[in-house]
């Protein structure tokens, strides 16, 4: 097990964005007040290139935290070696303020789902994931941020809940999470996720970072498209979560559809407003409102 | 059924277009979808992601083609073709060669033959974006090579630079719809081009057929003597000056 006290601590605060390329140019250009920016790592695991020099040159003037999709934790495969390899060297590079990936799984055999694939939730493969983060965390050096998905999916051979398999891993690995608004919210509708439960059991000292995102409404679920404005009832849970984890860096995440930055930076905008004026927990909860 | 085949069917489902009776036996209903529903959202998802991908990297093929069908032409690529590599920017490189099979198949493409030329350059122009930056040539090292050793001097071509022939002048065709302006001539000649990564530019170089063939040749292992044999020796400066050419090695002989 790693020891995360010993881990590098950045001071970054307030509602940060999702560097996407059509942003890339302006970022660099005209340097906006943006507080700490999010790459998704896995684009930027070139030996060097274009892209390379362009996060180099913005992460001299922005606090850069690494967001990946690549580390399949949930996978019965073992971790790739080289990834984490590239990962840690690319950290390096950036002085990334730390590394996060999802409670899933999204490759296997050398082909790649470029989605968060779910596993079942049982001791079977908590004990997989358990042994999973503690070697990624060995060879990364640093703990990582465990983020939880959205799910369409509902397998038979889950036995333990999303919270108390995520209380479980974290206190097995020290590994520190990073709570998704929106997939919460979506998978309350989608699968009847009790937030109520989810939120008062999470371990809150371990949440680093909360992301927020837009979902797009289906005909019969959610879709977590990260293509549209965070909605009302994700704003409502997130000055909820707030309560509970005070101050916790938050990203806006905005990968389809992507406007214009001013857009982004007017919802990084409106999430610090609701960070610097939290609302009382006494209040109807989200999970209650709507069902 | 283990861990592994559980996953392995998901994900075979996720990156195809089927659906395997004995991995919905594994799935209970799910709010209101149905183990059938939730594969198909995981399906159309990792489908959209890699659909995404070819519409921005063949942005030229789908302004000839329209969107429309190339969407209906890329379709049965993408079922046919799981993506291995974990940076979805690289999905796709194959995607030149289907469509040269495409074209003896359907009828449809029958007017477009220069279309895998196109796409080819549409690739490396993308790919190259993302290729390792070049160091400079050692020219101190170079000056102290013995006059021996000259005539089995080879050169090595840099990862930032890709060069390929056309029948057709898909470099203008290119460069036409990338200022908005596009071109419907398309008369046949040899064309030869250079792809290449510059300075932090991307450019596009119509090349000599002379300097494709000493591009060949270095690739080929031709030594600075088999290029004085051939008369192109006199062509080696340009292509160190363009970076094209990044370091040499002395040949066993």
């Amino acid at each position: 097990m790693i020891d995360s006290s010993a881990a590098q601590h950045h001071p970054i605060s307030g509602c940060g964005i999702g560097l996407r390329a059509p942003h890339v140019h302006e970022i660099i250009t005209t340097h906006p007040d943006i507080p700490w920016l999010e790459i998704l790592a896995d684009n930027y695991l070139a030996e060097g290139g274009l892209i390379l020099e362009h996060i180099q040159e913005i992460a001299q003037r922005y606090p850069i935290a690494m967001h990946c999709v690549g580390l399949s934790i949930g996978s019965a495969e073992q971790p790739d070696l080289d990834y984490c390899k590239k990962l840690k060297q690319l950290a390096e590079n950036i002085n990334a303020c730390w590394i996060s990936d999802h409670l899933c799984f999204s490759s296997l055999g050398g082909h790649y789902s470029h989605d968060l694939l779910p596993f079942p939730l049982n001791r079977q493969t908590l004990a997989l994931c358990v042994q999973r983060i503690d070697q990624i965390q060995q060879l990364l050096g640093q703990p990582i941020l465990l983020e939880n998905i959205s799910s369409y999916m509902h397998y038979a051979a889950s036995s333990m809940s999303e919270i108390e398999f995520i209380c479980a891993l974290t206190d097995l690995t020290d590994c520190q999470l990073l709570v998704d608004a929106n997939n919460l919210y979506v998978n309350h509708v989608n699968k009847g996720l009790d937030i109520d439960e989810f939120i008062t059991h999470l371990p809150h000292h371990r949440v680093k970072e909360i992301h927020l995102a837009g979902f797009q409404p289906m005909v019969n679920f959610l879709l977590d498209a990260h293509n549209q404005p965070v909605a009302d009832p994700v704003w409502e849970l997130y000055a909820r979560l707030l309560n509970y984890c005070p101050d916790t860096p938050t990203l806006i995440e905005w990968d389809n559809d992507i406007p214009t930055l001013d857009v982004l930076l007017a919802e990084a905008k409106k999430a610090d407003s609701i960070s610097q004026h939290p609302i009382s927990d006494d209040i109807e909860t989200v999970a209650t409102a709507s069902a | 059924m283990t861990l592994k085949q559980l996953q392995q069917h998901l994900l075979e489902q996720t990156l195809g277009n089927t659906l395997a009776l004995e991995f919905i036996e594994q799935l209970r209903p799910c709010g209101e979808l149905a183990p059938k529903q939730q594969i198909l959202i995981y399906q159309q998802n990792a489908f959209a992601a890699r659909q995404t991908v070819l519409l921005s990297t063949y942005a030229v093929c789908v302004q000839i083609l329209g969107e429309r069908y190339f969407k209906h032409i890329c379709k049965a690529y993408i079922y046919a073709t799981p993506s291995t590599h974990i940076d979805l920017n690289l999905y796709g490189e194959t995607f030149p060669d289907y469509l040269a099979e495409q074209l003896l198949r359907q009828e449809a493409l029958k007017d477009f033959p220069y279309l895998p030329d196109l796409a080819l350059l549409e690739w490396h122009f993308h790919r190259l974006f993302f290729v390792a930056n070049v160091p400079e040539f050692d020219f101190a090292a170079f000056a102290h090579i013995e006059t021996g050793n000259q005539h089995h001097l080879q050169f090595h071509l840099a990862e930032s630079c890709f060069f390929m022939p056309s029948d057709f002048p898909v470099l203008s065709l290119w460069r036409s719809h990338k200022a908005a302006n596009p071109t419907s001539t398309m008369p046949a000649g040899d064309e030869y081009y250079c792809i290449y990564r510059q300075q932090g530019d991307m450019l596009i170089d119509d090349i000599s057929s002379d300097l494709f063939t000493l591009l060949q040749g270095i690739t080929q292992g031709w030594t600075l003597g088999t290029m004085c044999q051939h008369n192109l020796d006199s062509l080696l400066p340009q292509l160190i000056e363009k970076g094209w050419v990044s370091r040499f090695s002395i040949a066993h002989v």
